[in-house]
């Protein structure tokens, strides 16, 4: 249904002629009804992709297409038709609401861009029915912002991303910034909320156990490239990249029964993405690089059903998960 | 400072009590009418040599101030209202401000979640090390040496040429190293870190754990970790203190909080994280309600209205007593309660 093609963002960087490689080349789909989440850290491009999905940052080449419609060509009146499908929520609900301005107007701000409902009072009704939607009754529309409690507030902030009727919802880190009970409040409410309303979403977070949670498949971003995909289970328990089993070692389990790395599973810091590095871009921090992977760009090749990965050893490796990785 | 009599408590706290103080500009009046806001209601805390201590508690629930208490830098809108903090036996009340500041540092490293409030931007990273050696009285020579050997030991390559960088110029985790740098200059018997990671990428955040973990071990640490992340909870402390609403609820060693959880807060939270072994991925556990806004006046349990255990008994005060090995603040016991 939804697919980018290729996307490739590029920054240009002030006072030189280098450019920053926010994107280098990503393809995706999203089906009816399924949750992707794409797991990566910081400046790994998530949500550069996450803006341009929304057509709130234009890529420097490639397309966003949806159901046959390439989006990144339209203007205007057409645009403005064909965003309602697509809805962003952002991470801060603390932030992504004007706090002078009630609930209700807020939501009922994004139903007069859209032009939707004819009437305040038509409007009215279907701000207390989104209200209702996520789980919070008529009279908070009269409350402003803090009032609210964080949890209350990223409902607000679901809710507007409903207003106009989208099919595919980017939840861009929709929990990052809440306490830990409250995740899992919000986290059933969006599940709740898919299965009610056929949504699809893009879920975008650093936190590999949320993605875990929700996704359907999974991929995972590193420095501006997918370097693997597929099926939650595959991805996450059995990655064959070994970035995403670094990663995943990284998460601290809250189980203190069991034996966890003392050591460092990923070393060193993520390069500067202006100065990508040559050949693979994880190989400087990779435990299992070779010759090879300092020469070329790895392809992004299936190696198990719907399973993909950008590695040389991966393919060597192939049906071995990335266990490999001995530290 | 003259120690006192030698325990086996480095640190000891004594029914601290922390209140918001009222704002100055108001009348006689406006005030009488705002009686202190008390926001932490009476901790009770023995910390032994070497021991690493989890804090964990949600927002608003009084694990940071209860760390700047200890310290004594409340500032000026909030004020400790009762109670003792004892270092090494000496009440840290009874000390004159340049004589805690001679403790803070020298004996006491703070470590803060985000390195850029520890750190001046307008000064060479190195020279913020190396100041505090100075500041505390050790020569110019030894100091420059030191820096350079503490950028080695946290992780900084090419300490050469990094300790002449300004903060800007480094990445946040490394930022954080020059923090830790700092804070263990002096080699302090304790170490305060609040949510020293909470900023950091995952990566990042195991390779500070794992630094931080090395130089206890070392050089023989105290360490009280505050944090609201269970995960490095139980891959790092021996000991965990769950606060709640300004309370300590719950505080036992490590494996038995988490295997047998005596707070039903504690018990709610622990089922609200997804078990990463899990392939079913049933919903989450979620804890109806919302915890009492700071200064807000609960009687009795400040978890009760949210509890699925509560009786009537919980409209009185649950005491801090000792349960197993650990102590928990809550009338009814594991076994009576309802699934």
């Amino acid at each position: 249904m939804l697919q980018a093609i290729d996307l490739v963002k590029h920054y240009p960087v002030r006072h030189s002629d280098a450019f920053v490689r926010a994107l280098e080349g990503v393809s995706l789909e999203l089906s009816e009804g399924e949750t992707l989440g794409i797991v990566g850290e910081s400046g790994c491009g998530k949500s550069t992709l996450a803006k341009m999905l929304v057509r709130l940052e234009e890529p420097t080449s490639g397309t966003v297409v949806l159901d046959g419609v390439d989006l990144t060509a339209l203007h205007g009146a057409e645009l403005r038709r064909q965003r309602r499908s697509i809805q962003m929520v952002f991470q801060d609900p603390y932030s992504s609401l004007n706090p002078r301005k009630t609930i209700g107007s807020t939501i009922d701000e994004v139903l007069r861009v859209h032009r939707f409902g004819r009437s305040a009072v038509e409007r009215e009704s279907r701000v207390a029915e989104l209200l209702g939607m996520v789980g919070l009754a008529g009279q908070y529309a009269s409350r402003l912002p803090h009032e609210l409690s964080g949890g209350q507030r990223q409902r607000v902030g679901v809710a507007r991303a409903l207003a106009v009727d989208p099919r595919v919802l980017i939840l861009d880190e929709p929990v990052s910034a809440l306490d830990v009970s409250v995740r899992a409040e919000v986290m059933n409410l969006l599940g709740q909320l898919q299965s009610q309303l056929g949504l699809s979403y893009i879920f975008i977070s650093h936190d590999v156990s949320m993605v875990r949670q929700i996704s359907d498949r999974v991929a995972v971003m590193y420095l501006s490239r997918v370097v693997e995909l597929g099926s939650w289970k595959n991805v996450l328990d059995a990655p064959m990249h070994p970035y995403t089993d670094g990663l995943r070692g990284a998460v601290p389990v809250p189980d203190p029964t069991i034996t966890q790395p003392v050591v460092a599973t990923v070393r060193g810091e993520v390069p500067d993405p202006a100065k990508p590095p040559v050949g693979c871009n994880f190989h400087p921090r990779c435990p299992i690089a070779v010759d090879l992977c300092r020469e070329r760009v790895p392809d992004f090749q299936e190696i198990g059903v719907g399973h993909w990965v950008a590695c040389h050893r991966a393919a060597e490796e192939q049906g071995r998960p990335a266990a490999l990785v001995s530290l | 400072m003259t120690p006192g009599v030698e325990s086996d408590y480095l640190l000891e706290v004594e029914d601290m009590r922390v209140a918001v103080e009222p704002p100055r500009s108001r009348s006689q009046r406006a005030r009488a009418k705002h009686p202190n806001l008390e926001i932490v209601h009476g901790i009770d805390l023995k910390v032994r040599r070497g021991e690493t201590i989890g804090f964990v508690g949600e927002s608003g629930s009084g694990k940071s101030v209860t760390m700047l208490a200890i310290l004594r830098l409340l500032g000026d809108q909030l004020r400790m209202v009762g109670g003792r903090v004892q270092f090494r036996g000496t009440d840290l009340a009874s000390l004159a401000e340049s004589e805690i500041r001679q403790l803070r540092g020298r004996d006491i490293g703070m470590v803060y979640q985000d390195p850029m409030t520890s750190l001046n931007p307008l000064m060479r990273v190195g020279n913020q090390v190396r100041e505090v050696m100075l500041v505390h009285g050790i020569q110019r020579d030894e100091a420059d040496r030191r820096t350079l050997e503490l950028f080695a030991r946290v992780g900084i390559p090419d300490p050469a040429r990094t300790t002449r960088c300004y903060p800007h110029e480094f990445s946040g985790g490394m930022r954080q190293r020059v923090v830790i740098a700092m804070a263990l200059a002096l080699k302090p018997a304790l170490l305060l870190a609040d949510e020293p990671t909470t900023a950091l990428d995952v990566t990042i955040q195991q390779q500070i754990l794992a630094l931080i973990a090395e130089l206890k071990e070392e050089l023989g640490m105290t360490t009280i970790w505050v944090t609201h992340d269970l995960g490095v909870v139980a891959r790092l402390v021996e000991r965990v203190v769950v606060m709640y609403g300004g309370n300590i609820v719950e505080d036992a060693p490590v494996r038995q909080l988490f295997v047998t959880p005596q707070h039903p807060y504690t018990q709610r939270l622990l089922a609200s994280l997804p078990n990463p072994r899990d392939d079913e991925r049933p919903l989450l556990a979620q804890i109806p309600g919302r915890p009492p806004l700071t200064g807000e006046n609960v009687t009795g349990c400040s978890f009760r209205s949210r509890c699925l255990q509560a009786k009537d008994v919980c409209q009185m005060e649950p005491p801090l007593t000792a349960r197993g090995a650990g102590r928990v603040a809550c009338w009814v016991p594991p076994e009576e309660w309802r699934s």
